[in-house]
């Protein structure tokens, strides 16, 4: 069953449309939400929460009605906010565990979870100071704490790198990565930044303009065809490279001894033609996979499409 | 040769277990839900030093009222006969006195006025309203709490009063006197409870800033005793019932109304040097005041309703 099911799904501010007309399902794991600032992120997983009813269509969080089923979807949700938001005056795991006493936990249980997870999101003994003494990369990591605590089988993460340093964004998505994997909590990321996307989801949904501009998983969404690839040489051989071209394949990029080649135009089984030319030519090939686009490329391509259409 | 001790046994501590597991332990009712947030603003209450101290001060009345009654029995006996002594006007005086009034008002202030404020500034309604609380969980719970905080420190007081008194005077017909005086206690320090912490919560919902709540707050209490009073006296001399229907149509004196009338203390006129000053004091009807409370505690909860949200939404 999948995660999140949307159907037809419209979100308005009055007259100004934040999500128009999108359907998409969601897989279990890591899902990432990508759409530049006022793509209608946000205004989703608002609507997601049901802290925003639909305008039209219809949506199922686990199994959940949205326009029904607020109170039902939270009990089994975790939400880490994008702005910082705690509560001054209170030491982390006390905030934690009221996050928990407040999703239902009883005060017992809920202190000692609070520990747990503070100690999984990797706050260890400042657990014990006050909130508002934490670094951003603390209050990301509490926020994120206060959303697991309750133990929901959905994550929804608003920009969970806003303000990281390089170090501290890279433990937030080891973190992100380790939860949404083998863990049975589906995760979704809703962010700007490509990379972090493509660092820890399996899927992506791409909106921009309150539209889903391309989805699918992201292997497939980073591919760009079987004919354009990536070929790793022992060592740069110009021999090598006039054979492929007198042989109608194209380079398309060169880098020392790596290689893009475009492998269209070549008639028959390619890749045994390639280590033929290489031995030909005297050299080996070490590495051989195909062309792979970043998420930038993936996003920005769906962008021009959209703009194009 | 003795044996070599057998190694320890190493069992792993639940903490040092760091890997992520998911939570399948029971979960209280939904019902339930805004007794949590009531139970934090009580706790937060009781870390709070100006808590204790207006309490104490509150306390400080009872002792004053106690002494001063103490004193009037004993010191001159012609003053107060047997037959003619009050044991439930000292309860009245203390609870409704200008230093009680002015504590609880204080503790309202302190406790109440970034309780929905606070929380809007550092955007944790976020937080509160993404678990699974509704609007009205988050809106009762603080005002119960606050109000619950208020409630004790007028409660607490009157019914230590209410024991030493007992103590005190049991032989000399405190009982037959003070029939219903634990309702009454309980009542009049209900009053003020609900009234005070409803209108700090409905004010604190429509701020961002605890000051500027507090400081409205403040400003509403004080300002509608001074001008009620200042209109009764200057603007309607002459119509008895229109001076005590103005007299008691602000916050301070709609609370002063209740009690009177749940004690049926009587006031007399001269203490307000009118041409009436041979004439008790006496409050509107219990239900007027009582309807009038249930007024503006209605309106001052539908207010922070229309305010507290999870996200703003901003209508193009």
């Amino acid at each position: 069953m999948p995660t999140i099911t949307v159907n037809n799904l419209t979100v308005k501010y009055g007259s100004r449309t934040a999500v128009d007309n999108v359907t998409f399902d969601l897989p279990d794991g890591c899902v990432g939400l990508l759409g530049p600032n006022g793509a209608g992120k946000t205004t989703l997983i608002k609507c997601l929460l049901g802290f925003v009813p639909p305008t039209t269509g219809t949506g199922t969080v686990l199994g959940l009605n949205i326009a029904t089923s607020g109170l039902a979807i939270r009990q089994k949700v975790g939400l880490m906010p994008e702005l910082d938001c705690h509560i001054p005056g209170i030491n982390a795991v006390t905030y934690v565990a009221y996050a928990g006493e407040l999703a239902g936990m009883p005060a017992s249980l809920a202190i000692g979870r609070a520990h747990e997870v503070l100690e999984y999101c990797g706050l260890g003994e400042a657990r014990y100071r006050h909130v508002e003494t934490y670094s951003t990369g603390m209050l990301q990591r509490i926020k994120l704490a206060q959303a697991l605590v309750h133990g929901p089988g959905l994550l929804l993460l608003d920009e969970p790198t806003n303000g990281l340093d390089p170090k501290g964004r890279e433990e937030m998505l080891t973190l992100v990565k380790d939860i949404s994997h083998g863990k049975g909590v589906s995760v979704i990321v809703s962010s700007h930044l490509m990379q972090d996307i493509e660092r820890v989801c399996d899927y992506a949904i791409v909106m921009r303009g309150g539209k889903v501009a391309t989805s699918g998983d992201i292997a497939s969404l980073r591919s760009v065809g079987g004919y354009h690839l990536e070929i790793e040489l022992r060592e740069p051989c110009p021999a090598f490279t006039e054979a492929l071209v007198s042989r109608g394949g194209q380079v398309l990029q060169e880098a020392g001894s790596i290689l893009q080649i475009d492998m269209q135009k070549v008639e028959g089984r390619y890749a045994t033609l390639l280590f033929q030319l290489a031995g030909a030519a005297g050299t080996q090939i070490r590495g051989f996979r195909p062309v792979q686009r970043t998420m930038e490329d993936v996003f920005l391509a769906a962008v021009d499409q959209e703009s194009a259409a | 040769m003795t044996n070599p001790l057998p190694p320890p046994v190493v069992t792993p501590s639940p903490i040092a277990d760091l890997s992520y597991r998911t939570y399948t332990g029971p979960l209280r009712t939904r019902a339930v839900r805004w007794w949590v947030v009531a139970l934090y603003t009580i706790r937060k209450a009781r870390r709070s030093p100006g808590f204790w101290v207006l309490s104490a001060i509150c306390l400080l009345s009872y002792i004053f009222h106690a002494i001063a009654f103490y004193v009037q029995l004993n010191v001159s006996s012609a003053f107060m006969a047997q037959s003619q002594r009050d044991y439930v006007l000292p309860f009245f005086s203390a609870m409704n006195g200008n230093m009680n009034a002015y504590c609880l008002m204080g503790i309202c202030m302190l406790l109440g006025a970034g309780s929905i404020a606070g929380d809007q500034r550092v955007n944790a309604l976020m937080v509160y309203l993404s678990k699974p609380i509704t609007r009205s969980d988050y809106l009762v719970g603080k005002w119960i709490g606050l109000m619950v905080s208020i409630f004790t420190v007028a409660v607490v007081p009157s019914l230590i009063f209410y024991v030493v008194m007992a103590a005190a005077y049991s032989s000399d017909g405190f009982f037959t006197q003070t029939h219903w005086l634990l309702p009454q206690i309980l009542l009049a320090a209900l009053v003020p409870s609900v009234v005070l912490s409803a209108l700090m919560t409905g004010i604190s919902a429509w701020s961002r800033s605890s000051f500027t709540a507090g400081a409205l707050f403040a400003t509403l209490y004080v300002l509608t005793g001074i001008v009620a009073n200042i209109i009764a006296l200057a603007m309607f001399q002459h119509q008895f019932h229109l001076i005590l229907l103005i007299r008691h149509a602000s916050i301070p004196g709609l609370i002063d109304a209740i009690a009177q009338r749940v004690f049926n203390a009587k006031i007399p006129g001269n203490r307000f040097r009118n041409p009436f000053s041979h004439k008790f004091i006496t409050a509107p009807a219990l239900s007027f005041s009582l309807t009038c409370a249930l007024v503006l505690v209605v309106v001052s909860i539908a207010a922070a309703r229309v305010k507290i949200r999870a996200v703003e939404v901003v209508r193009g």
